[in-house]
């Protein structure tokens, strides 16, 4: 069963690999540069003070703005093993007849389907680990210059979770394609439930995985806004007399301008009663959210694969 | 002789529609047989069921004595060639013999490289280069390589051109007398097999119509020629297959128990291809009154 699963799927393994490798390439050569302009700049040094950075940051920033434009890219990159390596995977046969081939040699539909499912799946966690590893090494710099690894988005490309996303789409391809039993078809499915999946998820689950943390304070100019690198999910501002308005707001009124003592902005926003209330996830939770996902990634490709063995072994034939 | 198949009451049913119902027969051991019937009649469903690629919805099938289905070791004595004869066309044709040798326990490689080589397919193409009688041929010869006691065939020369068909029947039978094996091949066209098979399953419209020896069959059948006038109550008549009535002339095809000595009626040999074709004429079984009268048709 090995040599004929490294048989037919070589190509793609290969495809794979080469893939990764020429990633790894871009990770590391980009990446070893931005690390060390990260520490030359003094920006690392800088932040970890957490000094008032703003020069040294917006030129780390504009120096490596092209980088940080093309960050979305990654998000798509589990898709991708789902519809090259998943979907194909039983849909091919099926539509090509060759299961029945292979079926009524001296092995059985399930030994057959086992020994495919650990090939892809092994190569999936094994390159996705890899991949993310890299990513999450090379995200790094920037996350440090701006302190936003907790946005969506950005949470999405690294740690754990482009792995859990990898597996999961691979579980999705391996089902559609076993039920759909057509390989474009089943491609669709794949494209169209992983961006359910994905949406649904980081748009609407992710924020509730632990109930936030409600913070409402005065909004003076030494509050830190971003509480350290957290995920804000809501921010509201009122007046003294309960309207709301915004921060900006709150310091014009304040007449708070760059050459403005601090002493008198922070007196004033305290005189006339602003108050801002943030809703956030704390920037300590990072890993626990990290977690969490990945969990429930795993959980629904598990259900998946059960379902392709199900209809493999009942439903086929 | 011991079956080598045996299909016991086995029904197959997908939703509300039946595939095959309440399906009998017995193939004894020696065999070539001739599964035939129109497009879906369920030829390719029973093929599945006697390989397990399917479980049976009724009723059940063995093989040697065994379901299928549950005991997967009976599998190695037996070849398959599915319909369209499928096989990985990016793979060479020496691979799909590796593959061959990897996934069965009971595997004469050299036997098959030889056949191939004796056929002129050169082992080292691309499956997918080759032509549709040259991947029969490779289908086969996978199949045969398992040194197996039963050969089972859906509808292998379906999609071939008529040269292409009669070298591969004529391998078939090559193969048949070199070794020995039993054989079912389906077909929706009897004239494909006739001169292959010595034993008929007729199936017409998810129903086993008619089993048994070739020969036998058409021995027992007979074409009755006389005056138009009632046929229940004939001499040597078991039942009447197809009746069709002329103004004065009644032509009868008749399953016969005994010779008919009627001198009122002109009895006639018939062919496999007759005989069939009047089965196939037939309203369906669940639809006739019984026991079987007069079936009437026009022509």
């Amino acid at each position: 069963m090995t040599w004929l699963v490294w048989r037919q799927h070589r190509q793609q393994a290969l495809f794979g690999v080469t893939s990764l490798a020429l990633l790894a390439a871009f990770f590391l050569l980009t990446g070893a540069h931005m690390h060390s302009v990260l520490d030359s700049s003094g920006l690392a040094r800088c932040l970890a003070r957490h000094g008032n950075c703003g020069d040294i940051q917006s030129g780390f920033e504009q120096r490596f703005s092209v980088w940080r434009g093309i960050q979305p890219v990654f998000l798509v990159i589990p898709l991708l093993v789902g519809l090259f390596w998943g979907a194909p995977l039983i849909a091919r046969e099926l539509e090509q007849g060759t299961h029945r081939l292979v079926w009524t040699q001296g092995v059985g539909r399930l030994r057959w389907l086992s020994a495919k499912l650990g090939f892809v799946l092994g190569a999936t966690l094994l390159l996705a680990g890899a991949y993310a590893a890299l990513a999450t090494w090379w995200l790094a710099p920037l996350m440090t210059s701006t302190g936003d690894r907790f946005q969506p988005g950005i949470f999405d490309e690294q740690g754990l979770v482009p792995g859990a996303y990898a597996f999961f789409a691979v579980a999705l391809g391996v089902a559609a394609g076993a039920i759909v039993r057509r390989t474009l078809p089943a491609m669709a499915v794949t494209l169209v439930g992983f961006l359910t999946m994905r949406v649904a998820v980081g748009g609407f689950g992710r924020s509730h995985f632990v109930a936030p943390v409600k913070v409402a304070a005065p909004p003076t100019p030494s509050t830190d806004l971003n509480h350290m690198g957290g995920w804000l999910l809501s921010r509201q501002t009122v007046d003294g007399a309960g309207h709301r308005t915004s921060i900006e707001n709150a310091y014009l009124s304040c007449n708070a301008h760059v050459h403005a003592p601090v002493q008198t902005v922070v007196h004033c926003i305290h005189r006339m009663g602003f108050v801002n209330t943030d809703v956030f996830q704390p920037a300590n939770r990072f890993w626990l959210f990290q977690g969490i996902e990945t969990a429930l990634y795993g959980g629904v490709a598990l259900a998946l694969l059960a379902l392709a063995v199900y209809w493999v072994d009942r439903r086929v034939s | 002789m011991s079956a080598i198949l045996q299909a016991t009451a086995l029904g197959k049913r997908y939703g509300d529609e039946w595939a095959l119902r309440d399906c009998s027969f017995e193939l004894p051991a020696g065999r070539v047989a001739a599964l035939v019937g129109p497009n879906g009649a369920g030829k390719t469903t029973l093929l599945h069921l006697a390989v397990g690629l399917l479980a049976p919805t009724s009723g059940h099938i063995e093989l040697f004595g065994s379901p299928p289905r549950q005991d997967r070791a009976v599998l190695e004595r037996v070849g398959f060639v599915a319909q369209d004869t499928p096989l990985y066309h990016g793979f060479k044709v020496e691979e799909m013999l590796t593959l061959g040798r990897r996934l069965n326990r009971r595997w004469d490689g050299r036997w098959a490289e030889d056949r191939l080589r004796g056929l002129g397919i050169p082992l080292g193409k691309r499956v997918g280069a080759l032509s549709g009688g040259q991947r029969a041929q490779v289908a086969l010869a996978l199949a045969l390589a398992k040194r197996p006691e039963l050969l089972l065939l859906d509808e292998p020369v379906a999609s071939l051109d008529p040269l292409a068909r009669r070298e591969f029947l004529q391998a078939l039978m090559d193969a048949v007398a070199e070794t020995g094996i039993s054989v079912v091949l389906s077909s929706h066209l009897i004239a494909d097999l006739e001169r292959v098979c010595d034993f008929l399953v007729l199936l017409i419209a998810s129903e086993v119509r008619l089993s048994g020896d070739i020969e036998e069959l058409v021995a027992a059948h007979k074409v009755l020629i006389g005056p138009r006038r009632s046929t229940i109550g004939i001499p040597g008549v078991e039942a009447v297959v197809q009746a069709s009535h002329a103004e004065r002339q009644t032509t009868l095809l008749a399953r016969t128990s005994e010779p008919v000595y009627d001198p009122a009626w002109t009895v006639q040999d018939v062919d496999l291809e007759e005989l069939v074709l009047a089965y196939m004429g037939q309203p369906a079984l669940s639809a006739r009154p019984m026991p079987a009268g007069p079936a009437e048709a026009n022509g």
